[in-house]
C-alpha cells in the first residue's frame, strides 16, 4: 500500500494532512503515531476511502484506488470504538460484511462466522449482542468482523484505547500474533508511543500533517531525525538542554564540552543554537566518592518513581534545568538528596537549535554518527 | 337555573350544584359531595372517611398512621410524595373522566346537582346518536388520513433527518436553519393563503389534499426532533457500515434504524395525536364534503346554533379518544426510552 503526496485541506482552511508520501510493504505492520491533531485518524480514513484527500494518490496493489468506495477496495478496519452493531448479535456483526458484499449462500457464511470465532477464542459469544459483552470481548468481535473479508489491507485507528492497561497489553500481543497469522497488510495508528514501540515492523511519526520519520522502532529511538521525534519517542522522554555553542563549551542550560564529533557536528548547524539531548538511561546517578570518567553535574532529587525493575530519579541540576535519571533496580538515593550525575559523551544526541533536525547521534555500540548531509527531509 | 336542589334521580337539567345551606365534603379523589343542611335527601346521604373531626384527636391518629407505616417500611415523606402525585394525575385526568361520565348519562342528567362522577344510571343513547350520524365513517377516514399521514411524515423526514445528520453540504446550517423558521409559522395563520393553493391544484374536498398538507406543516419539525436521534448514534457505524458494504440507502436501513427507533417512535405519537385531532385544517380542506369527515369535523357536527348536544360530544370524544389511548400504550415504551436517550451521554 502506498501514499504518494498525500494532502486534505478542510473548507475552515486547516490542513490535515500535507505531502505525506508512505509505502507500506505486503504483510507489514505500519504505525502511525504522533500526538491528537497530527492527521493519522485521517490518513486512515483517506486509505479507507471514507474521506476523499484534496490531492495525493492511494495505491493497493499498485492500482491507485481513489476512484473506488470504500467497500471496493477490499480493506477493513477497525475503529476506536468499535463500531459494532448494537442490535445485531456479535454473529451477525461478523457476518454482515459478507453478507451484503458477496453472495455466498448462508450455510457458508455461518460456517466462516465461526471459524473466525474459533481462532478469536469468542465462539461462545456469538449470540449475544455488544451491550452485553465485556471491552475486550468487543475488540475480539470486532477484529473478527475485520478479518473475515480477508482483506488486502487491515487499518486500525487506535483499537485498544479504550481497554484498561492489562488488557492493552494483552491484546496487542493478540493483534501482533494475528497479523503475523494472516500476513496481512496493517496500518495501526496509536498516539502511544509505547504502543507504537512494541506492535510495529516500523513506525511513521507525524505532526502537523507532516510526515516526521518512518523506520523501525529502535531505528526511531536511537537515531530520531529531529528534536520532536526524539522528544516523542520513548518513555520518559529523552532530555533535551538548549545551548549555544561558545568556543569549546556547549553553554545554555547546560555547560558541556564541545569536543570531537559533537563538535563537528555542531559547525553543521544552522546557527549557534544547539540542542544537547539526553537518553534517561544514559546518565549515571555517581556515588559519593566515586571518580567521574566523563562530564558530572551536582543537582538535586526532586522525585524517585520506582515502576519495578527501573526506577526514574528526577534531578533538578545546579545550573537550573531538570534531567531523568532511569536506573536499573532499586535505588537508594532519597528524594531531596545532593548527587553527583554523570553524562558520558558517547550518549549525547545534537540537534540543530533553529530547525530541529538532527545533528549527531551516539552509535548503538558506542561510536559517534554525525549526520551531516543525510537529514532526512 | 332553578332554586329548588336537584339530584341524580331528578329529571331536570341544567341546574347547578350547590346553593344556600349546603356544607360540601371533599372525598378522595377529588369527589365532592353536597350535605344538605336542612333538607334531608333521598339517597340518605354519605359521609367521608377522611377528615372527620368526630374520630378522636388527630395527633393520635397520626400517631397510629405513622406506627403502621414504620412497620411496612413506608415512609411519610414517600406518601406524601405519592399522595400529591396522586392528586395531581386526578386534576389532570379529571376532565377526561368528566366526558366519559358525561358520556354514558341519561339525557337530562348531565348537569344534575348535586354533582356525582358516577351516574347513577347509564345510559348508551349518546354512542348510539354518535354511530348513527356517521362515526364510523369519521373514524374510517380519521384512521386512514393519520395512518397515511404519519407513514408519509415518517418516510420523508427519517431520510432528510439522516442527511442532516450525516451529510456535509454548502448551505446545510442555513437549510437547517429554514427548516426550523417553518416549523416556527403556525398554519392557522396562513390558512387562507392554504386554501386558495389547494383551490388551484384541485385537492380542496380531498383525503390527499388533507394529507398533503399535513405532511408538509409536521415534517419540519418531525426533521428537526430526528435529526437529534441521528446525531447521537456515533458516525462511526456509518463507516463500519460503508466499509461493510453499504451505501448509505443500506446503511440507513440495515444499520441506523434500530438506534434510532425511539426517535421514530416519538415521530409518530406526536404526529398521530396531531392529525387524529387536527380540526382547523381540515374543516378548511374537506369541511364541506360530509363522507370525507374526520372526527374532529364530526365532533363539530353536534353544535349548533340552537344548542349543542354535550353527551353526544362526549360521547363522540370518548371513541375518538380510544385509537390514541391504543397507540401510545403499544408505543410508550420506545416514547420513554427516547424521551430519556437524549439525555444521557454517550446513549
Amino acid at each position: 500500500m502506498e501514499l504518494h503526496s498525500l494532502r486534505k485541506e478542510y473548507t475552515n482552511s486547516v490542513t490535515a494532512i500535507q505531502e505525506l508520501s508512505l509505502a507500506v510493504n505486503r504483510g507489514e505492520l505500519l504505525v502511525l503515531v504522533g500526538p491528537s491533531g497530527c492527521g493519522k485518524s485521517t490518513t486512515l480514513r483517506c486509505i479507507a476511502g471514507l474521506e476523499a484527500p484534496t490531492a495525493g494518490d492511494v495505491r493497493i496493489d499498485e492500482e491507485s484506488v481513489l476512484d473506488r468506495p470504500p467497500e471496493a477496495r477490499n480493506i477493513a478496519m477497525v475503529f476506536q470504538n468499535y463500531a459494532l452493531y448494537p442490535h445485531k448479535t456479535a454473529r451477525q456483526n461478523i457476518g454482515f460484511g459478507l453478507r451484503m458484499t458477496t453472495d455466498l449462500p448462508e450455510a457458508e457464511v455461518r460456517t466462516r462466522v465461526e471459524a473466525v470465532a474459533e481462532t478469536l477464542d469468542i465462539t461462545e459469544l456469538l449470540d449475544k449482542k455488544p451491550g452485553s459483552l465485556s471491552g475486550g470481548q468487543q475488540q475480539r468481535v470486532a477484529l473478527g468482523r475485520a478479518i473475515i473479508r480477508d482483506p488486502d489491507v487491515f487499518l486500525l485507528d487506535e483499537p485498544l484505547s479504550n481497554l484498561d492497561a492489562t488488557l492493552r497489553s494483552q491484546m496487542r500481543t493478540e493483534i501482533q500474533e494475528l497479523q503475523r497469522e494472516l500476513d496481512v497488510t496493517t496500518v495501526y495508528v496509536t498516539h502511544d508511543q509505547t504502543e507504537a514501540m512494541t506492535i510495529g515492523d516500523r513506525i511513521a511519526v507525524l505532526r502537523d500533517g507532516r510526515l516526521q520519520q518512518v523506520g523501525a522502532p529502535m531505528e526511531c529511538y536511537h537515531e530520531p531525525a529531529n528534536r520532536f521525534v526524539a522528544s516523542f519517542i520513548g518513555d520518559p522522554s529523552m532530555n533535551l538542554f538548549e545551548c549555544r555553542v561558545e568556543g569549546d563549551v556547549f553553554d545554555g542550560e547546560l555547560t558541556y564540552p564541545a569536543e570531537g564529533a559533537l563538535s563537528g557536528a555542531a559547525a553543521t548547524a544552522e546557527g549557534q543554537a544547539v540542542t544537547l539531548g539526553v537518553r534517561p538511561e544514559v546518565p549515571t546517578l555517581l556515588s559519593p566518592g566515586d571518580d567521574a570518567t566523563g562530564p558530572a553535574f551536582s543537582g538535586e532529587t526532586d522525585v524517585v518513581e520506582p515502576v519495578g525493575e527501573r526506577s526514574f530519579v528526577y534531578v533538578t541540576l545546579e545550573a537550573g534545568p531538570q534531567l531523568v535519571v532511569a536506573t536499573v533496580g532499586d535505588v537508594t538515593v532519597a528524594e531531596q538528596a545532593t548527587v553527583r550525575v554523570e553524562i558520558p559523551r558517547t550518549g549525547v544526541h545534537l540537534f540543530d537549535g533553529a530547525t530541529g533536525d538532527a545533528l549527531h547521534h551516539p552509535d548503538r555500540d558506542g561510536a559517534n554518527t554525525t549526520l551531516g548531509a543525510d537529514l532526512p527531509e | 337555573m332553578t332554586t329548588d336542589r336537584e339530584h341524580d334521580t331528578g329529571s331536570s337539567s341544567g341546574g347547578s350544584p350547590g346553593g344556600s345551606g349546603t356544607r360540601r365534603r371533599r372525598g378522595g379523589g377529588g369527589r365532592t359531595e353536597a350535605v344538605a343542611g336542612s333538607t334531608s335527601r333521598t339517597d340518605g346521604g354519605s359521609a367521608d372517611v377522611s377528615g372527620s373531626a368526630a374520630e378522636g384527636s388527630t395527633d393520635t391518629r397520626l400517631g397510629r398512621v405513622g406506627g403502621a407505616l414504620a412497620d411496612t417500611g413506608v415512609r411519610p415523606l414517600d406518601v406524601v410524595t405519592y399522595g400529591l402525585y396522586g392528586i395531581a394525575m386526578l386534576f389532570f385526568a379529571f376532565p377526561v373522566l368528566w366526558i366519559v361520565s358525561a358520556s354514558v348519562r341519561p339525557e337530562g342528567a348531565l348537569l344534575s346537582f348535586p354533582f356525582r362522577l358516577l351516574p347513577r344510571a347509564v345510559s348508551v343513547t349518546a354512542y348510539q346518536r354518535v354511530f348513527r350520524e356517521g362515526m364510523v365513517t369519521w373514524l374510517f377516514n380519521s384512521t386512514l388520513i393519520t395512518v397515511v399521514g404519519v407513514g408519509s411524515i415518517i418516510a420523508v423526514s427519517v431520510p432528510a433527518a439522516y442527511a442532516f445528520s450525516r451529510f456535509r453540504f454548502r448551505g446545510r446550517r442555513q437549510l437547517l436553519g429554514a427548516v426550523l423558521l417553518f416549523q416556527m409559522i403556525s398554519s392557522i395563520v396562513i390558512i387562507v393563503p392554504l386554501y386558495s393553493v389547494m383551490t388551484s391544484l384541485g385537492l380542496v374536498d380531498t383525503r390527499a389534499g388533507l394529507v398533503l398538507l399535513y405532511v408538509g406543516i409536521q415534517t419540519p419539525f418531525s426533521i428537526w426532533l430526528l435529526k437529534g436521534y441521528f446525531d447521537t448514534v456515533p458516525e462511526e457505524l456509518d463507516y463500519a457500515a460503508r466499509i461493510d458494504g453499504c451505501n448509505r440507502l443500506q446503511t440507513l436501513r440495515h444499520v441506523l434504524l434500530r438506534p434510532v427507533l425511539p426517535g421514530i417512535a416519538v415521530v409518530a405519537i406526536f404526529n398521530t395525536v396531531f392529525l387524529w385531532s387536527e380540526f382547523v385544517i381540515a374543516y378548511t380542506v374537506i369541511g364541506s364534503e360530509r363522507s370525507l369527515y374526520t372526527i374532529s369535523i364530526g365532533i363539530y357536527e353536534f353544535q349548533s346554533q340552537f344548542g349543542n348536544d354535550w353527551r353526544a360530544i362526549a360521547a363522540a370524544s370518548v371513541v375518538g379518544m380510544l385509537p390514541l389511548v391504543v397507540v401510545f400504550i403499544s408505543l410508550q415504551r420506545y416514547f420513554v426510552k427516547g424521551l430519556i436517550k437524549g439525555s444521557l451521554k454517550g446513549q
